[in-house]
């Protein structure tokens, strides 16, 4: 009995090793949390694109100075809407309770130096918080993993001037445990595929009220 | 109840490097979620650093040619130690098959370099001949990595399957008083044997799985009108991957011999044992096929 044991235990090894074939695109983000002197409203998104997934994403498009303008306009927009199934990939959190949001406005598709892709957006709650809010925090992940998204650094989340008084940002890096680790590799095998590995090894942002 | 130890000394020995090796599998177990942290930080730099060594290139930047010559190399050393490469199967091969070394290296290099040219053949056949988009390709190499699990459980069908036939073999001739010597022979024969059925069945079944990172030069290195430099690349990485497996093979090798010196056994032992341990390796390679097979791990599923 003991020796199946250890035996599963090292297939398991084997299994845990085959998650490292994620991620496959990256994304890393800015992010202002927006907001009123009485509500937490949303956030303003900068997202930049690796240079790799960025040829993919152009590859095959008319971007000729031209067609530019629209061509980016266009592929924001299917970007925006495969988000969109995924909860813009955006998760924010009041008292353990998923928080809906709003169409995401004033999308933007631009380029720097380095060939990656900037995507720049606003998403609204749907439901603004009160600043007196406390427990309030968010994720923002492919639940799949097929995509890492994260900050840098601490400093690459901000409040916007009104919500400064009421909060400090604090940035919870991931610490996913051996269980958590390897629960979330055998459920995929059978169910949903890789479903909870992005929520895993994901970064998570808490508002601290002073 | 096939192996027996030669002497008390020997037990004690035994029992201590298996203690050592329970104990440095626990502390690497523990580990384990930092270290896949970590792997997934140096996939996001290397994935930068291969994009900028390529533009620099398309900028006509001598010393980058050198740069990702050194990195594609580095990149199949160390990628390798992740999922693939062949090295499940052939440290199984190796584990349960009476091996040399020269054999051992021979069946790592031989996958290496079949991982890459599968890898370059399967996207210029897509690109070139059938001119799909790089996206129609990303949908393809599931099919392709499913083709590779499957051709490992047949492979350890076909191992476990010659196993058996053996030992009916031999269980047919014990029974029969007659022909003591032939059964012995048979035996040894059948052990020591090099199969060039098995060696291409296990080099085609782990080579038929193209190495993502080879994809990811491919793909990238055709996009931006490079595509020769691409496939320099994943030559290189090849290389690389083939130094880690091959190192892998060996700490396998030298671990069964480890082992065999502390344990005794008759010449029929000797015999039978090897059959037994070539049918566990077999059958361990159909369930690693049939489990990968129904992992789904590699749905490349389209996020943009």
């Amino acid at each position: 009995m003991r020796l199946i044991r250890s035996l599963l235990v090292i297939l398991c090894c084997f299994f845990s090793l085959s998650i490292c074939a994620h991620p496959h695109s990256f994304i890393e983000m800015k992010t202002k949390i927006l907001g009123t002197q009485t509500q937490i409203t949303g956030f303003h998104m900068q997202w930049t694109f690796d240079a790799i997934t960025t040829t993919y994403m152009y590859d095959g498009l008319d971007m000729s100075s031209k067609n530019k303008h629209k061509t980016l306009a266009r592929l924001t927009q299917s970007i925006l809407t495969n988000m969109k199934k995924s909860h813009y990939f955006i998760y924010v959190y009041h008292q353990d309770k998923l928080m809906a949001l709003n169409q995401v406005q004033s999308a933007r598709l631009q380029n720097n130096q380095n060939h990656q892709a900037i995507l720049t957006f606003d998403v609204m709650l749907a439901h603004p918080l009160a600043v007196t809010t406390q427990d309030m925090r968010f994720m923002v992940y492919d639940p799949t993993y097929y995509v890492d998204i994260f900050w840098n650094k601490k400093s690459d989340v901000s409040l916007a001037k009104p919500l400064m008084p009421f909060y400090k940002i604090k940035l919870v890096e991931p610490h996913p445990s051996l269980e958590q680790m390897n629960y979330a590799t055998s459920l995929d095998v059978e169910t949903h595929p890789d479903n909870t590995l992005g929520e895993l090894f994901t970064q998570q942002i808490v508002l601290i009220a002073n | 109840m096939i192996f027996y130890t030669k002497n008390k000394k020997n037990t004690i020995y035994l029992s201590l490097s298996f203690v050592f090796v329970v104990l440095l599998v626990y502390f690497l177990w523990q580990l384990w979620p930092s270290i896949v942290l970590s792997g997934f930080e140096w996939q996001r730099d290397n994935n930068a650093r291969l994009s900028q060594l390529f533009f620099a290139i398309q900028d006509h930047e001598t010393s980058a040619y050198y740069s990702l010559i050194l990195f594609s190399f580095i990149y199949g050393v160390i990628h390798a130690v992740g999922p693939g490469h062949g090295k499940f199967v052939i440290s199984t091969f190796v584990a349960t098959h009476p091996t040399k070394v020269r054999h051992a290296l021979f069946l790592t290099i031989a996958t290496g370099l079949m991982q890459a040219f599968v890898a370059i053949a399967f996207v210029s056949t897509l690109l070139f001949l059938f001119n799909s988009s790089m996206r129609e390709v990303n949908k393809e190499v599931p099919t392709l990595i499913n083709m590779s699990f499957g051709a490992v459980v047949l492979m350890g069908g076909f191992i476990a399957y010659k196993a058996i036939r053996q030992l009916i073999h031999i269980h047919k001739h014990h029974h029969n008083d007659s022909c003591h010597c032939h059964e012995h022979m048979d035996a040894k024969t059948f052990n020591h044997a090099h199969s060039w059925k098995t060696d291409l069945g296990i080099i085609f079944s782990s080579g038929l799985r193209p190495c993502s990172g080879a994809l990811m030069v491919l793909f990238f290195s055709k996009v931006i009108n490079l595509y020769w430099v691409g496939m320099v690349s994943a030559l290189l990485m090849a290389i690389g991957t083939a130094i880690t497996t091959s190192a892998i093979a060996l700490l396998t090798l030298s671990g069964k011999t480890f082992m065999q010196r502390f344990i005794s056994t008759s010449d029929r032992h000797v015999s039978l044992g090897g059959i037994y341990l070539k049918m566990i390796g077999g059958i361990l390679l159909m369930i690693f096929g049939i489990l990968l097979i129904h992992s789904g791990i590699f749905s490349f599923t389209e996020r943009f």
